[in-house]
């Protein structure tokens, strides 16, 4: 084998494993795409049960959540900036608050979808409204919970739930980064790894950016 | 975004953040100031939108890629409104709007 055939062998392009990795990232984004469409549709033919059943939502919850993932899409960033400044020990704080604050924001998420539960509010079908099961709370002398409203909280938990999914993904990725970093093998001179989950991160910030104003206040 | 001896500054990535939790503020806030439904849910799309431009160009670093990493970003967004716009013509078509 010639120098240059070796050379061209080991030669990794990082420029490249980035646009194939945004790539992937627009799988997400028509994954998540086809959900909103069907919330668009949806919302378009139950309006009213729509903004009934949003209000049920804590906008303050949601609220707070929405800051805890943006504070740490912000520590993810700068957890990339710090590695490349050859701050490592830094890089690593920022990346185990990043871990964090995923975790707090499934441990609000999971208190929400409790409360959601107790009103039997998860994922309701014609069959067991029609047996009793369904929860006729949100509209006072309604016998039943409206096909709008079943609609609503059941693109609700779809829709949070993968988003939760890949927080946990997410997670997972970020804590792998953490050990690798320990172990040396993502150094200031190799951030490819950090730099694809963090652009994986900053994409379920994005995905949320949008179900919070969808879910928590347009009511 | 291939230095590796760069020096560790957090201020643009504080300002974005900064822009991005004021940005939530005023969508929270001014969800309520409207009775039409429509013009509600485009205020807050339009802030998300602002909000999500915000973390992809400057905490996904497109703005130092290169130009095809535009495109395709463009190319995307394109494909996924034109199924938005057919399935709504479709939808409104059929009268079941």
């Amino acid at each position: 084998m010639t120098d240059q055939a070796h050379a061209v062998e080991h030669h990794h392009d990082e420029e490249g494993t980035r646009l194939g990795f945004w790539l992937f990232l627009y799988t997400e984004l028509f994954l998540f795409g086809a959900f909103f469409l069907v919330y668009a549709v949806y919302r378009s033919a139950h309006l009213e049960d729509f903004k009934l059943a949003a209000e049920s939502l804590n906008t303050t919850i949601g609220t707070v959540n929405t800051v805890i993932l943006l504070t740490s899409s912000l520590t993810v960033v700068l957890s990339l900036d710090a590695l490349k400044s050859g701050a490592v020990k830094l890089a690593k704080g920022l990346l185990l608050a990043t871990i964090l604050l995923g975790l707090a924001f499934l441990v609000i998420k999971g208190f929400e979808w409790s409360a959601k539960f107790e009103h039997h509010l998860f994922l309701q079908t014609a069959s067991g409204i029609a047996a009793g099961e369904g929860s006729p709370l949100l509209t006072p002398g309604a016998e039943m919970l409206p096909n709008g409203q079943v609609l609503f909280f059941g693109l609700y938990f779809i829709m949070t739930g993968t988003h939760a999914l890949h927080i946990i993904i997410g997670a997972v990725w970020l804590g792998l980064v953490y050990f690798w970093i320990s172990k040396g093998s993502i150094h200031p001179g190799n951030v490819g790894v950090l730099e694809r989950s963090g652009l994986y991160w900053h994409l379920v910030d994005v995905i949320w950016i949008f179900l919070f104003p969808l879910y928590y206040l347009v009511h | 975004m291939t230095t590796h001896d760069s020096v560790f500054s957090p201020r643009q990535p504080l300002i974005i953040f900064g822009a991005l939790v004021v940005l939530t503020l005023i969508t929270v806030l001014i969800s309520g100031i409207t009775e039409s439904a429509g013009l509600a849910i485009i205020l807050a799309m339009l802030v998300a939108s602002v909000k999500a431009s915000l973390v992809m160009i400057f905490f996904m670093h497109l703005n130092h890629e290169p130009l095809i990493f535009k495109i395709f970003l463009g190319v995307a967004f394109f494909t996924l409104s034109v199924i938005f716009v057919l399935t709504f013509s479709d939808y409104v078509f059929r009268g079941i709007a």
